[in-house]
């Protein structure tokens, strides 16, 4: 530090001089306000006038080493004879400063509140859940020898402090407005982009995974010898592409649905990306601004295309109606992105007056259930749960269409809403998530009398998903 | 313990500070130790005892060598004391950071088959162990007494502000504000500036820039084009300055909060108009030290060109060593050591004449080190730099003007900070009003935690159902 302190010794000169010269201010107070300025004068240059006095003696430096027996030593030792110039005048000055009252300066009070800040902190309770990120916060947590010793404590103090951080929301929302500001508009893979979408990218595919699963889908098919059908639905990434900001970089969906069409052998193979282009040309919304799923109209759309897919009749499709369940739907993708929802959804249940009527069981709950919607899913913190409320690892839907055939399904998401189109052509339907289910594939097949299987996918789960490869493989043993 | 993580913003140094303040000088000692040490233990809860074997030894050294040269013991014997402690220091620094890159080598060179040991390395080791050094050779050398009070000293090696990431303070130069340290109003308000200043540099520069050229590295070879290899490299380098010089004033921030002054780390070093320059204001205490201990008891450069030579490469292989234990900091340490040497006796001249060709060759210089420093793969180095110079996919893509979109801003941002500029024009400003730096502080403060708070931000993501 020593020298630094030449350059604020110009520095008070100079303001001495300058804007408050002695004597201007009348009353004690002034005063103190006085040698305020000068004090906290006194922690700025000292940053900004060692680069320049650095610079000059560097340059002197420069100079010398020029020189003849220039040395490193010379740098010291210009250094500290400047020192010894400026010693006396700092020290006039700390005694100025010593007596200053902290807190009653501005930087002081900048402390005060930072201190109280953490007090609060340490005195809120903790809260359960996060509302806005949907999830569990961090309990405090737990103490041992052996956790502390391993490190494991203090990573999960950090954690818990973050989690239970006062006015955490407030927070996240200021940060990646920040990063807005700084023309990123990219957060945890979701891109704010144009019409108030958020919009989640396409990240690296894992190839290898991809292959495992769609051969196991092949092999699948080979074996039960049940015809298959496997429908892929493309995500806003490439649908709404157009709406994306210029800075967004993701994979080509395009790309990975022929990708996948070719190397499906068994099932026929059938890409929605056609019919949604066609639905979101048409101006129809096509995708939740700030959700990943597709909307219900847009599955609608789709139906004719997954009917002749399946091999069912367009003509014995009933006519449906829409009807609004949820006006103000923020999706997952507000949570997970921290970027605000700026324009809420509605999100579409379609009815018909021919609706069948069926009995939903839930075999590992032991429940059954006269409806595919769910009202609590309605009012949960996801409101896309209101289909199916949400997701189960198997279901049994039985219909009183006695001449229908019997539909396997294994699917994601997407195909919630859509369930509720099919529900007049089959007898029964069982729907597997295959990231939830934990039983035994052979028994259910072999109940038998399967007249098709169904794999219904978005492209972004389907290029993630591990588990589908998993269930499948699990008759081979 | 990190000083970007909110137990350290919110929880431990609050609670230090307070308990600081609130007692009276001659207690503030133990006060600060005792945090230090469980600063220190609540990342290394093992190796803290390693630190207080370290503390021990040197203390007691330091005590030895005074104590012969007060009973006229022979220089030899003094010399040994000396040799023993700083054998015993390198021992457990070369043990904790070196000895899985040598077996590494042996393993290749005769094909053997030792295991590594499962060791992992105890953080701030390589400072205090200088720290340690520099101690015992000023007692040996008689320049400083040794220190008597085992308080004293173990909070000169274990101080939390400099512990983790420097800068390397020399015994020397804090012998008397052990002893003396009052806080004053105006220690305090630059205190909180400089603290600031540096978890601004740190989290809102340095984390972002990081994140970008992980990114890059990330790519394949296939999507590396010229321009998005160059932004990463500006990026890397920029993250490299703002993370460890930001580290430092945090570290001189918080002493002289806590009534200490440490020396500048870092001066602005991009706006170096040479290598020799750039070293004058790159990690100034490392620098400093390798001189004091290393260069100048070689004789520096008062020998013949030939041993200068020498003198100046063994001094950067050190220099390279002590950065990281594989061989690809060795490489970067004489590469610095041969750009010295060409600067000294080849083209120094023409360096000073022409500046601004300078500062242009400087940075160019530096950048592709940093390449060299920060990819340890040799493979991956060299598709890298072939990118860099346009052998790799092309000169650019739509992916390299996607980041220049979105990280533009915070690049020139840091390009902007990196000079000497802002401090100034906000010195300027702040001395007129320190509301507005009150303000500024404070904004950048709530920015930061913000940040820490988003970057832990978790959301529940197995959310497709």
């Amino acid at each position: 530090m020593t020298d630094l302190k030449s350059p604020e010794k110009k520095k008070r000169k100079k303001k001495v001089r300058g804007p408050y010269p002695p004597g201007q201010g009348g009353s004690a107070r002034a005063d103190i306000g006085k040698s305020e300025k000068q004090a906290i004068g006194r922690a700025k240059p000292v940053k900004q006038a060692a680069g320049s006095a650095k610079t000059a003696d560097s340059a002197r430096i420069v100079k010398q080493t020029a020189g003849k027996n220039a040395d490193v030593r010379t740098e010291k030792n210009g250094k500290r004879s400047v020192t010894r110039a400026g010693k006396q005048d700092v020290r006039k000055q700390k005694q100025a400063e010593k007596n200053l009252p902290l807190l009653r300066t501005p930087a002081g009070l900048f402390l005060g509140i930072w201190l109280l800040y953490a007090l609060i902190n340490i005195l809120v309770p903790d809260r359960a859940v996060s509302e806005t990120e949907k999830r569990a916060l961090a309990a405090f947590p737990e103490v041992s020898a052996d956790r502390i010793a391993g490190g494991e404590f203090s990573e999960d103090f950090e954690t818990w402090a973050s989690d239970q951080l006062v006015g955490r929301n407030a927070l996240i929302r200021i940060r990646s407005t920040f990063g807005l500001l700084t023309g990123n508009r990219l957060s945890r893979d979701v891109y704010k982009s144009g019409d108030g979408y958020l919009i989640e990218r396409m990240t690296g595919v894992d190839q290898k995974n991809l292959d495992q699963m769609l051969d196991a889908v092949n092999a699948f098919c080979a074996r039960t010898q049940i015809p298959g059908t496997f429908v892929c639905a493309p995500n806003a990434v490439s649908v709404c592409g157009n709406l994306l900001p210029a800075s967004a970089i993701t994979e080509e969906q395009g790309t990975w649905m022929q990708y996948i069409g070719n190397r499906l052998e068994g099932p026929h193979f059938c890409d929605l990306t056609g019919p949604l282009g066609e639905f979101y040309a048409k101006g129809g919304q096509a995708y939740y601004r700030s959700d990943h799923h597709w909307t219900t109209e847009a599955a609608y759309y789709t139906l004719p295309t997954v009917r002749s897919a399946l091999g069912l009749s367009q003509e014995s499709a009933s006519a449906m109606t829409p009807l609004a369940v949820c006006n103000d739907f923020v999706g997952s993708l507000a949570a997970k992105s921290g970027f605000s929802a700026s324009k809420k959804d509605t999100i579409f249940i379609y009815r018909s007056d021919a609706e069948p009527a069926y009995i939903v069981t839930d075999p590992a709950a032991q429940t059954k259930r006269a409806t595919v919607y769910s009202l609590d899913g309605l009012k949960s913190s996801d409101p896309y749960t209101v289909f199916l409320g949400g997701n189960t690892g198997h279901l049994n839907i039985q219909t009183d269409n006695a001449e229908g055939g019997k539909l396997l399904v294994f699917k994601d998401s997407y195909f919630n809403c859509f369930l509720p189109f099919l529900l007049g052509d089959y007898r029964e339907i069982d729907i597997i998530d295959p990231r939830y289910y934990y039983e035994n594939l052979d028994d259910l097949i072999l109940t038998g009398g399967y007249d098709r299987v169904l794999f219904f996918y978005d492209l972004n789960t389907l290029a993630e998903d591990t588990s589908l490869a998993l269930v499948l493989g699990s008759e081979q043993g | 313990m990190v000083f970007s993580s909110i137990t350290f913003l919110l929880f431990f140094l609050p609670v230090v500070l307070t308990a600081y303040y609130m007692m009276p000088a001659a207690g503030r000692n133990i006060v600060l130790l005792a945090a230090s040490l469980f600063f220190y233990a609540w990342g290394e809860p093992v190796y803290v005892l390693l630190m207080l074997a370290s503390i021990l030894m040197n203390y007691v050294f330091g005590l030895l060598i005074e104590q012969g040269r007060k009973n006229h013991m022979s220089n030899g014997r003094l010399r040994m004391h000396l040799g023993i402690i700083t054998a015993l220091n390198l021992a457990l620094l070369f043990y904790f950071k070196y000895c899985n890159m040598l077996i590494g080598w042996i393993n290749t060179i005769f094909r053997a088959k030792i295991p590594a040991l499962s060791l992992s390395l105890p953080i701030g080791i390589s400072f205090y162990t200088f720290q340690a050094l520099s101690y015992v050779v000023d007692v040996y050398r008689g320049k400083v007494k040794a220190q008597r009070s085992i308080t004293d000293f173990g909070l000169y090696i274990s101080m939390f502000p400099q512990l983790i990431a420097g800068p390397i303070v020399r015994y020397k130069s804090i012998e008397r504000q052990l002893a003396n340290h009052p806080v004053d109003s105006a220690q305090v308000r630059l205190g909180l500036f400089l603290f600031v200043k540096g978890l601004s540099k740190k989290v809102l520069l340095a984390n972002v820039l990081g994140g970008l050229f992980t990114e890059i590295t990330a790519l394949p070879a296939s999507s590396l084009t010229a321009l998005t290899a160059w932004t990463g490299a500006f990026a890397y380098s920029l993250q490299l300055y703002f993370d460890f010089s930001g580290y430092s004033d945090m570290a001189i921030g918080l002493g002289r909060l806590l009534g200490f002054s440490f020396s500048e780390n870092f001066d602005h070093p991009y706006t170096a108009v040479s290598v020799t320059d750039f070293w004058r204001r790159w990690h100034i205490s490392l620098g400093s030290w390798f001189r004091e201990y290393v260069y100048i008891p070689l004789g520096g450069n008062r020998v013949s060109t030939g041993k200068h030579i020498r003198n100046l490469l063994f001094v950067w292989m050190l220099t390279g060593l002590w950065h990281g234990a594989s061989l690809n900091f060795i490489l970067w340490g004489l590469y610095y050591g041969i750009w010295l040497i060409l600067e000294k006796y080849v083209f120094g001249d023409f360096l000073r004449k022409h500046r601004i060709a300078g500062r242009i060759y400087t940075l160019l210089i530096v950048l592709l080190g940093w390449m060299l420093f920060a990819i340890t793969d040799f493979k991956e180095l060299g598709t890298y730099l072939r990118a860099m110079f346009g052998m790799g996919a092309g000169a650019a893509d739509h992916r390299s003007f996607a980041y220049l979109l979105s990280y533009g801003i915070v690049l020139l941002a840091g390009a902007v900070c990196s000079t000497g500029w802002p401090g100034k024009q906000l010195g300027i400003l702040c001395q007129k009003h320190e509301r507005v730096l009150a303000g500024i502080l404070a904004a950048a403060f709530v920015l930061c935690l913000a940040s820490l708070a988003y970057d832990s931000f978790n959301p529940f993501l197995y959310f497709r159902f």
